[in-house]
């Protein structure tokens, strides 16, 4: 079980640190504007894999029912199909310059997150294994509002 | 920033704690040498492998579901 906690602890550190090094690519060159949500939507698709792998580990231990591994897989489906959505939006908002169009994909990235946490992750009986996986989400969450400003 | 220093130290804990994330920490640290152009093609490309991983674990938990005979727990 202490692993679980680990896994929580090792991706917040990861993505707190991704959070805190938001920065222009290449040194001296002008910061492009979008790199932050350039950044996020790598961040939140390694993040989708890797809780993916996460919940595969907890059921086939037999942590997690089965019932409640689909719950979160179906949560953390939304989510993918959430930065699909915002990685299509970033492609298309910097060929416009326009900023503030990547604001109604960033909201349904939140509230995927959000809805990963309610419907799955707060059904998970282990009081390990849910605790890990919403130190995730917040995690998660963190990142997306992290970015949620520079739309606006 | 202090912030980044104290996450700077605490990464190889993190890589240490989970191997599972070594790769993440990997990703997150070359970012800076990739330009955007390059971290959002990654970013296509780590989705479609997310794709295919949740679609294989939906497959595997509904066919144990099956094999335990349905029902919600």
């Amino acid at each position: 079980m202490k692993r679980q906690i680990s896994i929580a602890i090792a991706l917040t550190i990861i993505l707190t640190f991704s959070a805190c090094t938001k920065k222009a690519a290449t040194p001296g060159a002008q910061a492009d504007p979008f790199s932050p949500a350039v950044r996020a939507a790598d961040d939140i698709a390694l993040s989708i894999k890797l809780l993916t792998e996460t919940e595969r580990n907890l059921e086939m231990q037999k942590i997690i029912t089965p019932q409640e591994g689909l719950r979160v897989i179906d949560g953390l489906s939304a989510l993918h199909e959430a930065d699909v959505k915002f990685v299509a939006d970033i492609t298309a908002a910097r060929k416009a310059g326009d900023r503030t169009a990547l604001a109604p994909s960033l909201a349904a990235l939140r509230q995927a997150v959000v809805s990963l946490n309610s419907k799955g992750v707060l059904g998970i009986k282990s009081n390990d294994a849910r605790l890990a996986f919403q130190t995730a989400m917040n995690s998660l969450d963190l990142a997306i509002a992290g970015i949620d400003a520079f739309t606006r | 920033m202090e912030w980044i220093t104290l996450i700077n130290a605490l990464l190889p804990l993190a890589a240490n704690l989970e191997p599972l994330f070594a790769q993440l920490i990997q990703q997150i640290k070359a970012q800076p040498g990739m330009d955007d152009d390059a971290i959002l093609a990654h970013a296509a490309k780590t989705l479609d492998e997310a794709s295919v991983a949740l679609l294989s674990e939906r497959l595997r938990l509904l066919a144990e579901i099956d094999a335990q005979g349905g029902g919600q727990q």
